[in-house]
């Protein structure tokens, strides 16, 4: 008796799980029964944590002076590995809302010439974000970055004294 | 004063930056003349009654929006029934119109938008993507789509509610390694790679339920001209390729859900019959020919042509009734007769010069007769050509055989799985013998797998007859998916043939065919469903009733011309230019002189040579596309040297895409909650006129 209550016991428990497990189950079969009726591709399993991804802003500050047209190159890099450039972004007024072009010839993993130009009325004055460079970087570094000013020029095309810098940011 | 002054200090320090930008702001003021003018067209075809469409200006959800300055025209179809599928979307919830008896299948492509610039014969596209996830949770997006194969790919533009991220040319392995990297950490990403120089492949990762995201795309590509006729095509949907037992890297033609099912490395997924998708398409194409516009024409598609204020301008806009993708869109335009002359463009950049040199035969080839000549049709009777195509072939070799002369000879080769033919050796045209023929072509129908390999063997295999002019027809839609292979074969066997190939269907394999008849030294024609096939093989005879002007050679009078692209210079046919693009150094001359032999005679043009600030973006591109061509053309055939090496370090030069480099581009900013969801196909119909039971694998 008491083996058959204990293997009773057992069973009661067994057969809570197994209604748990079928619990699971179906809502995991209800998931993939909802995930199978669209087509499926086989996706290959990634070390998340290899690299990491975030963002650099490019400022330039032309203070009183009219933004017309920049050219800067961005060197990112990191002690512990690779940093790489996925994407260019525009800026934040709407001169340089466009994304910037950048050099394919000048473009390494980490270093690229980025450039725009406007020849609309409405032009930035001071401090403005030109543009957002996208990255990947090793998870555990901290890159570095230099800027560096190739030219910048008024709305009447001549060479304006401006100043750049780059600021690091991170998803949200 | 102000705006011109800021120009001159742009080209100045940054002019190889801006290239883009440069034609960007060419090309404005015609691309909203373009999209007025679409909407002139579009008040105007609403007007005259549609009861099927709505018009209006529509609230479009921010992720939608292309900008905040732009103009914005939706014609929303209307609804006639809404139903929710719990079969395609279970809890999506997503709305869906019926319209007859076509079910539609919600999907993440919505909507391809092209809008096209033509500057003298080189093409300026843009095409924007709008991807949207109409389901419940995040998808990635996948697309195959085709482009014309002489596309230079150079901008890729990712676009997230008003936010723009310019993708990156990058080396393929590593792109899409950073795509599987953004994609597994939920970040929103694409990826463009290129599966065939005329199929390539859009994945998006990370769109999240109710959100869009736009993928702009830009290439340049030289337009083909014949006779008298500039044409631009912009293939809308890549139809179903055989691939011959055994294969693997072959593109697969698979039914909607049915993917690994052809064991292909890139698939093509087709709906099924009775299905369709809300993906449509709207394409505008700016036109400035130069000299007058004589004729404007459009066989595949219903278009609106709006009137220009000169007579060398046009702008064509598709019909919003006419905007299921499922054919090539090819809009063939006229010049004024007599006023098209060989000539040399030439552009200076950072870089240094580059040219293209547009070479028309003398008008003295059409004087002179012919030689006999050997002709050898080759007719791929397949399944994917039953029905309309294999009939428009067949009307093309009838009138072909009824053309002949009684010294001249004919073969007609037939193939599918295997390869027949109407007797061992070409036999002479007389009468009976042509009669014969037309029997024999009347009794071939289209079944079966397309063995092409076979029909090259037996066209290229003859011994040839020294006394006449070989050529070889070849008739397909060219759906296969081993192109290299039958490049690489034709450049093993041609000898002394000349290849013809007529791509037959509204969908047809471009890159196959003109690149059949570039190594053979002829020519390509197009016959779609709805061109008269005896038209179009009358200016083949045309064409070939009188002597080509070969061996051509080139004076550059003291410019250094270098990497001369094709590398072979093909031959002149009447009516056909040929097109030569290049690098230049030193003085430009006035004039180059072209010689070629004609006959036993030799004959000398003056072209002469003229500079573009205008071209200083397109013929670079344009020029590295042509090398990369050239490189890959050779890698069907050559086994030794880094090919594959070279190919790669001109794209990531030039910013190209190639079968070695790829976009990516990814937004940082966010990343989305989860894992990333599931990978949809977006599926595409079957060309029209191609029979989805014969060309789809279930």
């Amino acid at each position: 008796m008491n083996g058959k209550a204990h293997r009773s016991g057992k069973g009661s428990a067994a057969a809570a799980w197994k209604v748990v497990s079928l619990t699971v189950l179906a809502l995991l079969g209800v998931r993939s029964l909802t995930v199978a009726a669209l087509p499926v591709a086989a996706v290959p399993v990634v070390d998340e944590s290899a690299v990491r991804f975030c963002f650099v802003d490019l400022y330039v500050d032309s203070g009183s002076q009219t933004l017309a047209a920049w050219q800067v190159e961005l060197v990112a890099t990191a002690e512990a590995g690779e940093v790489k450039i996925v994407g260019i972004e525009g800026g934040e007024h709407p001169a340089y809302r466009q994304p910037a072009y950048y050099d394919p010839a000048a473009l390494t993993h980490h270093r690229v010439i980025l450039a725009a130009f406007c020849t609309g009325t409405d032009l930035p004055t001071g401090k403005t974000r030109v543009a957002r460079v996208h990255l990947q970087v090793p998870a555990d570094a901290q890159p570095h970055y230099e800027v560096k000013l190739e030219a910048a020029a008024d709305r009447d095309g001549q060479r304006i004294d401006v100043t750049v810098h780059a600021t690091q940011g991170e998803p949200s | 004063m102000t705006s011109r002054t800021i120009r001159r200090w742009i080209v100045g320090s940054l002019i190889a930056l801006f290239a883009g930008a440069i034609i960007i702001g060419c090309c404005t003021p015609a691309l909203s003349r373009a999209r007025r003018s679409s909407i002139q067209v579009a008040e105007t075809m609403i007007s005259s009654g549609s009861p099927s469409y709505e018009s209006g200006v529509h609230e479009v959800a921010d992720g939608s929006l292309p900008s905040r300055d732009e103009e914005l025209w939706v014609i929303q179809r209307a609804e006639h029934e809404t139903d929710t599928d719990q079969a395609d979307t279970p809890g999506s919830g997503v709305l869906k119109a019926k319209l007859a008896e076509e079910r539609e299948i919600p999907l993440p492509l919505k909507h391809t938008d092209v809008q096209a610039a033509i500057l003298g014969y080189i093409g300026t596209v843009d095409v924007t993507q709008q991807y949207h996830n109409p389901y419940e949770s995040k998808i990635e997006a996948v697309y195959v789509f085709p482009l014309p194969h002489n596309a230079a790919v150079r901008e890729f533009v990712m676009t997230i509610g008003e936010r723009r991220i310019r993708g990156i040319i990058r080396e393929r392995a590593e792109a899409e390694e950073i795509y599987r990297q953004a994609r597994s950490q939920g970040y929103a990403a694409s990826l463009m790679t290129q599966e065939r120089p005329n199929i390539f492949t859009q994945s998006v990762a990370n769109i999240e339920p109710g959100k869009a995201i736009d993928i702009h795309i830009r290439y340049f590509h030289t337009l083909a001209y014949d006779d008298g006729w500039y044409e631009f095509v912009f293939p809308m949907v890549v139809g179903p390729r055989f691939n011959p037992p055994g294969s693997t890297d072959g593109v697969g033609a698979v039914s909607r859900g049915g993917r690994g099912a052809s064991g292909q490395s890139t698939e093509v997924q087709y709906l099924k019959p009775g299905e369709r998708s809300g993906h449509d398409i709207s394409l505008t194409a700016t036109i400035d020919a130069g000299v007058a516009i004589e004729e404007l024409r459009c066989t595949t598609h219903a278009v609106a042509v709006a009137q220009q204020e000169v007579p060398e301008r046009a702008e064509v806009t598709l019909s919003q009734l006419d905007a299921i993708p499922n054919r090539d869109f090819v809009l063939r335009y006229k010049v004024t007769g007599g006023r098209v002359k060989s000539s040399m463009m030439t552009a200076q950049t950072e870089r240094g010069g580059y040219f293209t040199l547009m070479l028309f035969p003398p008008d003295s080839l059409r004087q002179l007769q012919r030689m006999p000549l050997e002709l050898v049709f080759v007719l791929d009777c397949s399944g994917s050509m039953s029905g309309e195509p294999i009939a428009q072939a067949k009307t093309a070799i009838e009138r072909a055989l009824k053309h002949m002369r009684p010294d001249d000879s004919f073969q007609i080769i037939r193939f599918s799985n295997d390869a027949s033919q109407l007797g061992p050796q070409p036999i002479t045209a007389t009468p009976e013998n042509v009669r014969k023929g037309l029997a024999y072509l009347r009794s071939l129908e289209g079944m079966g797998g397309t063995m092409m390999i076979e029909g090259i063997k037996a066209a290229l295999d003859f011994e040839h007859d020294s006394r006449r002019l070989r050529f070889v027809c070849f008739l397909t839609d060219g759906y296969i998916g081993n192109d290299a292979e039958i490049l690489g074969e034709v450049h093993k066997r041609i000898g002394a043939s000349r290849i013809f190939s007529f791509g037959v269907g509204t969908s047809t394999n471009r890159y196959l065919l003109d690149h059949m008849a570039k190594i053979g030294r002829g020519a390509v024609a197009y016959l779609d469903l709805k061109d008269s096939a005896t038209e179009v093989m009358d200016r083949f005879f045309e064409r070939i009733s009188h002597p080509a002007m070969t061996d051509l050679e080139i004076d550059w009078a003291g410019m250094k011309a270098s990497d001369v692209y094709p590398a072979r210079s093909p031959d002149l046919f009447v009516g056909r230019p040929v097109i030569l693009t290049g690098r230049c150094n030193g003085a430009l001359p006035p004039v180059v002189r072209v010689r070629g032999r004609i006959g036993d005679g030799v004959q000398t043009l003056e072209v002469p040579v003229s500079g573009s600030d205008a071209a200083a973006t397109a013929l670079p591109a344009v020029w590295a596309r042509m090398k990369i061509a050239d490189l890959c053309d050779r890698a069907t055939h050559q086994r030794d040297g880094d090919l594959p090496g070279q190919i790669r370090t001109v794209a990531l030069e030039y910013g190209l895409m190639s079968a070695y480099t790829a976009f990516i581009a990814v937004d940082s900013t966010t990343r989305t909650a989860g894992d990333y969801g599931t990978t949809v196909h977006v599926p595409v119909p079957v060309p029209e006129g191609v029979r989805y039971e014969t060309t789809v694998q279930e």
